[in-house]
Order: C-alpha cells, then sequence, then structure tokens
C-alpha cells in the first residue's frame, strides 16, 4: 500500500489496491472508505505533503501520528510566541509544548524550523519566556533560540543569495522542495548553532543531498555547497584576536541605505566579539538567572537606532576595547533599569567588599544567600563559609529593592515563608547578629597585626598563603595563630550566653 | 462548447478563454472562470429548462407553495468549508508575519506521485472540470445547519456572502462524484452536461431543479436543511449542492465557525482559534459528538 499523509490536516490517505482509505490522528485503527471525489476536501488544500511507498498501515498511522506531533508542536509554539493572544492560552500552550517536546525527535523538528528564519520579533520571544516558568525543556529552548537570532538571521541571509542566484535556473515547485528539505534536514540549526563539530554538518549536507525530490534536482548539491562555503568564509572575517575585518563577505537580509548596510554588516561581523564580552561580563556581575536577559538588552541596545553604536565607531583597530566600553555602560544601564541606581550601604562599605558582593546580590538582585554563596566561592573564589556569610548579611542594613516582575511569575512565585518560619528566621539573625558584635568587640580589642590578619581571613576571605604573602611570614604558624584568636573569640561569645550551635557555625 | 458562447467582455466586447482572470484585449480585471462558465448562455438555459419543469411538476402534484417556500428558504442557506483544527488555525492568523514566516519553511507545492498508482486522483487533483484554473478554486457546500460535512473535518467555516457571491458558482452535487456516476471520462469533464450549475444569483433555480421531486405536500421547514445536505454514513453517501469559489480566502471572509472539540486534541489550540475568532469579530459554536 501506498499513502499520502497531511501533519497538518491529520489526515492519510491510502491507497490499497484499487480502493482509497482515509486514517485519521485520534482515530487510529479506523480506517474509513473514500472515493477520489474527497481530495478535493481531505488534502486539495494541504502543502505539506509527504509520500510512502510499500508500507503498512501501523507504518502509516505512526508517521501520520509524528508528523501531526511535529505539526501541532510548531503551532503551539507560535501560539506561546503570539503577544495579541491571552496570558492563559500562551501558558497553556507553552504547557502542552513541555510535554510534547519531552520527545527529543519532536524538538528536533521543531529547532530545524525555528531555526529556518530570524523571528520577526524578539519581543515575542522574550515574552514568551515568562510564561514558561515551570517548563524547564520549553525555556531553554526559547532562550537557546533567542540567543542565536543574529546567527539565524546570517545563515538566512547567506541561504537567500545563494538561492537567489539559481532562482532563474528552477521553477518555484522546486525551490519549495529544495527549501523543505534543507529545514527538514535540520542544516539552518546546525549552521546558526555552529554545532558542526564532529561531522555532522558533513552527514546532514550528505543527507539533505540524497533525500527524495532532491537527489534528482541537479542544482541542489551547488546550493548546499555554496551556501556552507559563503558562511564559512564570511566568518573568517572576524578573527580570535578580536581584531575586526569590518566588511564582512555576508550579505544582509535588510534591505536600506548603504550605511545601515554596512552598520549591519558590520554588526554581524562584530557579532562573536560582542558575545564574547557580553558572556565576560555575566560571569563577573550579572546573576546566572539574568544572563539570557541581560544578552538579550545588548543585542537590542546594539541594533536601536539603525545600529547607532555601531555605526558610530570608526577606528576600527580599538574596536574590542571600544566594544567593552558599551557594554560596559549597558551593563550599568542595564541594572539601573532593572534596580534602580544602587549603592552599597554604609555598613557594607565599612565591612569590606566582600560584604559590598553580598548586598549587591543578596538585597540588589534578591538572590537567596545559599545562591549568594555559591556565587562568592565559585565566580569570586571568596573563602567563606555559609555562615560566615550569614553573619555578615545580618549586619546589613534592612533596605527594601525595587523588584520589577511580571505578573505571570508572582502569581506562579510560591510563598517561601511561613509565620513560624518568620519569627524563627527573626529570632536567629538577632542571635547572629549579637554575636557578631561581640566578635567586633573582641577584634577590635586585638593587636594590630592580628586585626589585619583576621580581617584578612574573615573579611576578605584569602587563603593562608596569600595572608602569608601579604604579612610577610611563613605560612605554618598562621594557622595555630588563628586558632589562638578562635580560641578567644569562643570564650568572649560563651560568657555572654551565645548558644554553642551558633558559635560552631560562626568560628568552625 | 461553442466559443460564441462564452459571454464577452462586458466592456469591449471581444471573447475572452475560459480559465483567462482578466480580458485579455481590454485588461478588464476580475473575471471568474467557474462563474463566466455557469453563465454560458446553454448553461443557463438548460437549468432554465430543468428548473420550469421541477415548478410545473410540483404544480402538478399540489405542492407550489413548499416548493416557493424552500426556493427562499435556500436563499437564506450558509456557504460552509471544512478544515481541520490546524488549517484554521492557519487561516486564523493570515494577517501575521510571524505564523507566515515560519509555516511557509514547512510547505512545498504539492505534486501527486508520478505513474499509473496515483493517476485517478492526480486527474482530480489537476482538476479537468476546471481546465485552467483547478488551483484558484475551493470547495464548499451549501447548508441550513450549523455543522457542515462533518465526514471530511472538525472545523466548519462559514462564508461570508458578501465576500464570495461575486466569484461563487453552484453545482448539482460533489462535482468529481458527478462525473463518475454519469460515467464521463475525467478528461472530458470539461464538457459537462448542460443545467447542472449555476452562478451564485440562481442557486436556488438549481436547488430546485434537483430537490424539488423530494419534496411533499407535508414538507416544512423543518426538513430544507436536512433536504439540502444529507450527511451520509460515509463521504460518498453525503449528498450536497457544491459551492465552488474562486481564488483567496482569508479570516475576513468568515462570518462564523464551529469546531467539533476532540476529547483527546489540544485544548490550546481550540482555545487560542476561539480567541483569535472571536477578537475578529467571528462568532465561534463547539459541539461534541
Amino acid at each position: 500500500m501506498d499513502a499520502l499523509i497531511s501533519g497538518r490536516a491529520g489526515v492519510a490517505l491510502i491507497r490499497r489496491d484499487d480502493s482509497l482509505v482515509s486514517v485519521h490522528v485520534g482515530s487510529p485503527g479506523e480506517p474509513v472508505t473514500r472515493s477520489v471525489s474527497d481530495w478535493n476536501i481531505l488534502l486539495g488544500h494541504a502543502r505539506d505533503l509527504r509520500l510512502l511507498e510499500d508500507t503498512t498501515l501501523g507504518e502509516v498511522e505512526r508517521t501520520l501520528a509524528e508528523v501531526h506531533k511535529r505539526a501541532t508542536a510548531l503551532d503551539l509554539t507560535l501560539i506561546l510566541l503570539d503577544v495579541k493572544l491571552s496570558a492563559e492560552v500562551r501558558r497553556d500552550a507553552a504547557s502542552e509544548l513541555e510535554v510534547l517536546i519531552q520527545d527529543s525527535s519532536c524538538l528536533e523538528s521543531l529547532e530545524s524550523v525555528l531555526y529556518a528564519a530570524p523571528s520577526p520579533s524578539i519581543v515575542n520571544l522574550r515574552g514568551a519566556v515568562r510564561y514558561t516558568a515551570a517548563m524547564p525543556k520549553t525555556r531553554s529552548m526559547l532562550s537557546a533560540l533567542l540567543a542565536h537570532q543574529l546567527t539565524i538571521g546570517e545563515v538566512v541571509a547567506a541561504w537567500r543569495t545563494v538561492t537567489s542566484r539559481v532562482l532563474t535556473e528552477m521553477d518555484r515547485e522546486d525551490w519549495e522542495r529544495l527549501r523543505q528539505t534543507v529545514v527538514e534536514s535540520g542544516l539552518f540549526y546546525l549552521l546558526s548553532t555552529r554545532r558542526s563539530g564532529g561531522g555532522r554538518l558533513s552527514v546532514a549536507l550528505a543527507a539533505a543531498k540524497r533525500m527524495p525530490g532532491v537527489r534528482d534536482m541537479p542544482i541542489a548539491e551547488r546550493v548546499l555547497t555554496e551556501w556552507v562555503k559563503l558562511l564559512r568564509r564570511g566568518r573568517k572575517g572576524v578573527r580570535p584576536s578580536g581584531r575586526v575585518t569590518v566588511r564582512s563577505k555576508l550579505p544582509t537580509a535588510a534591505v536600506g541605505t548603504e550605511v545601515l548596510r554596512n552598520a549591519e554588516e558590520r554588526f554581524t561581523a562584530l557579532y562573536p566579539l560582542i558575545t564574547r564580552i557580553a558572556s565576560q561580563l555575566i560571569r563577573s556581575s550579572v546573576p546566572p538567572n539574568l544572563a539570557d536577559e541581560f544578552r538579550s538588552y545588548v543585542y537590542e541596545k546594539l541594533i536601536e537606532d539603525d545600529y547607532r553604536r555601531i555605526r558610530n565607531f570608526n577606528d576600527l583597530q580599538k574596536v574590542e576595547r571600544y566594544l567593552q566600553v558599551v557594554l560596559r555602560h549597558l551593563l550599568w544601564d542595564y541594572r539601573d533599569q532593572r534596580w534602580g541606581r544602587w549603592r552599597s550601604s554604609k555598613e557594607a562599605e565599612r565591612l569590606g567588599p566582600v560584604a559590598m558582593l553580598i548586598e549587591d546580590y543578596w538585597v540588589r538582585d534578591g538572590l537567596t544567600l545559599d545562591q549568594v554563596h555559591e556565587l562568592l566561592v565559585t565566580n569570586h573564589r571568596v573563602g567563606i563559609t555559609r555562615l560566615e556569610l550569614e553573619a555578615i548579611a545580618a549586619r546589613l542594613p534592612q533596605r527594601v529593592r525595587r523588584r520589577i516582575e511580571s505578573d505571570e511569575s508572582l502569581a506562579n512565585e510560591p510563598s517561601a515563608e511561613t509565620a513560624d518560619g518568620n519569627l524563627h528566621e527573626q529570632e536567629r539573625r538577632q542571635l547572629i547578629a549579637r554575636a557578631w558584635a561581640v566578635i567586633m568587640a573582641e577584634r577590635a580589642a586585638l593587636p594590630p597585626e592580628d586585626a589585619l590578619f583576621v580581617s584578612l581571613r574573615l573579611d576578605d576571605g584569602l587563603p593562608m598563603s596569600k595572608i602569608a604573602s601579604i604579612l610577610k611570614t611563613d605560612p605554618k604558624p598562621l594557622y595555630s595563630r588563628l586558632e589562638k584568636i578562635l580560641a578567644r573569640l569562643r570564650r568572649a561569645l560563651e560568657e555572654v550566653g551565645v548558644d554553642a550551635e551558633i558559635i560552631r557555625n560562626l568560628l568552625g | 462548447m461553442a466559443p460564441n458562447d462564452v459571454p464577452p467582455c462586458g466592456f469591449c466586447s471581444n471573447p475572452i478563454p475560459a480559465p483567462a482572470e482578466r480580458c485579455p484585449h481590454c485588461g478588464l480585471p476580475g473575471l471568474f472562470p467557474n462563474v463566466r462558465a455557469a453563465e454560458r448562455k446553454a448553461e443557463v438555459a438548460a437549468l432554465n429548462q430543468r428548473y420550469e419543469g421541477a415548478r410545473a411538476d410540483a404544480l402538478a402534484r399540489g405542492i407550489d407553495g413548499p416548493l416557493q417556500e424552500f426556493e427562499r428558504a435556500v436563499l437564506t442557506a450558509s456557504v460552509s468549508i471544512t478544515r481541520s483544527i490546524a488549517e484554521l488555525l492557519r487561516l486564523a492568523s493570515d494577517d501575521s508575519e510571524l505564523y507566515a514566516s515560519y509555516y511557509q519553511l514547512t510547505e512545498a507545492g504539492v505534486k501527486l506521485p508520478k505513474g499509473q498508482k496515483w493517476a485517478a486522483l492526480r486527474e482530480v487533483a489537476d482538476g479537468a472540470l476546471f481546465t485552467g484554473y483547478r488551483k484558484d478554486i475551493k470547495f464548499a457546500a451549501l447548508t441550513m445547519d450549523d455543522r457542515g460535512l462533518f465526514n471530511y473535518g472538525e472545523c466548519s467555516l462559514f462564508l461570508r456572502e458578501r465576500m464570495i457571491a461575486h466569484r461563487a458558482s453552484a453545482f448539482e452535487e460533489n462535482s468529481v462524484l458527478f462525473v463518475i456516476r454519469k460515467k464521463i471520462a475525467m478528461a472530458d469533464a470539461h464538457d459537462l452536461p448542460l443545467g447542472f450549475r449555476s452562478t451564485w444569483e440562481y442557486r436556488a433555480k438549481l436547488c430546485v431543479a434537483k430537490l424539488a421531486r423530494r419534496l411533499e405536500s407535508s414538507s416544512s421547514s423543518d426538513d430544507y436543511p436536512g433536504l439540502l445536505m444529507k450527511q451520509g454514513e460515509t463521504s460518498e453517501d453525503d449528498e450536497f449542492v457544491e459551492i465552488h469559489i474562486w481564488g483567496p480566502l482569508t479570516i475576513r471572509s468568515i462570518e462564523r465557525v464551529t469546531v467539533f472539540r476532540k476529547p483527546t486534541g489540544s485544548g490550546a489550540l481550540t482555545n487560542a482559534i476561539k480567541e483569535k475568532l472571536q477578537n475578529a469579530g467571528i462568532e465561534v459554536k463547539e459541539w461534541t459528538r
């Protein structure tokens, strides 16, 4: 038997001997007898037909379910991106999509389509991410798509350039079939995500060339080869050193003045460098949960006003330095915009740089103390215990920060606190603050060199080797010296009745 | 078909080839080939003959009154087109660059396989009945109820009369089945027996000619919907008057929609479509079997 299948229509028309039957999604195992006259209404309008030859009913049903699932996944994604639809509908779409893309082949197929055209609006993409709070797969897919928008534009522009050269040599239907095959093979995705290592690109390219409908098209091989060649050539415009050949050979998708086109080309050529600098800033100054948002902010700002920031710069020898300054300013703007203007408190300044960092992350960015601890240890290499961090946090003044949250995320945010929990936490904080006051008083009474030693160790979190080099001494005796000071602090705390557990947690 | 049978151009009076969308001599646009085929003098005369015959027969059977009432009721019937829910989403999102830019990536021109296996289907798809303009024809049905032809899909779209009246023609029944039943070779389907099609304006005449013999003196307005469209056990048993619409349809061509909500279908998809249609001022009804 042979079958014609449309995923969008959810129908397979099966030719068995001289008879026709149809199978419908949701009603497997119930073929409906058909005549040729049904073609006009069943599949006459379908434009996503695929043919299965010498097949079985089971195979037809499996393929129909598969292609229908892929078509539904695309529809749900578009609904999720559609700013004209209500939050409720978009959230439902995200939730159904999350289930569908658990199937990796469905996700791959969806990405192969989404990476084959730049999103008509980045705002749509950013907005959609808000509806994916408890949907990690969907969230990750959209975030990656957002981050790759510019590369997608570059790959699609190259495709258009190559195919426009051969349009006169092929008819419209052949051209559409070639495009559909290339999309389905995932080539746009592979080229846009640069996941072309390990021979994946060559395999996908070869597979696309072998696909039915394309293998008989002599021009297809030329188009595909030239496309990949053009992209590879274009990417050589940016050298790893950051010295930039601004006149990229890549074409632009947009049509505009020569100046604008040059700015776009320049932006495309600088894109890897911009991404690298943005990533550096993110590592040092942006909470991980806001990394994608900050990247999008940078891209949007660089594109706005017809690439003003890129257009106005002419000293190409200093482009990396220029971008570092621009992105640093964008970071400040981003932080101001998100949290308002921020200054560390006097107390944090008095307590030192570690306290200022803690205040930044905890009070300003609204991270939990666990997250702050993780960031200090991994990103800033501060040797601080969780309790030391708590002790510093307890000393920081209470400040109310403006947090920009969507209604959506607020509605979904579970309450993290209970009335009892609040009371307990408050008492605990008070005890820690009291203990910390005693420690500070004792520290103030220490001889100057011991006070500096304790400050370097507890406030700045420096390792013993580093402290030893600062104090110009051997590191070994520093350990017993620290123990002696800690014993003194413990005694002072015990004398004022501080709980043994808190002392152990604070001083080890 | 005699060339001089086709109505000449209304502006320059020269003959116009059958599939032309505009006069090749003076460029007068807006000529709908299906409508012009139904306007042929011989076609109109044959239809009138069938119509008068049906009326005479009704008069003889003493059902002239119910027949006139039926004829008036047919003028209020809607045109419904059946589609899957995904196709409806596509139609409802036609204006959106977002949907269009991704949908076009998954679509290529429809090309039925070559060879004998699919020959019969290819003949239908290529449309011998509409030589030269098959790709522009949308198939619909005339109906007086809310469900359309549910053997074909879960959504029925009811079209706005003023958006289609000028480019629609009516046909006695499913045109392909008509060709098969009359044992006409598909290659000769461009030259069908006369009197079985009409312009939109004269659709009631066609319905009377086709259905008058089924009317009885006891027939009332409650019987008319079932008379005009009979839902068969299979699509081959469906009976309806087929409407051919030339050219594109958009969401603005639609007046109302009925959706069959499948228990296993996507709720988000159905709700999104409902919201889009309602935002566009289109009435949506849901039903279950």
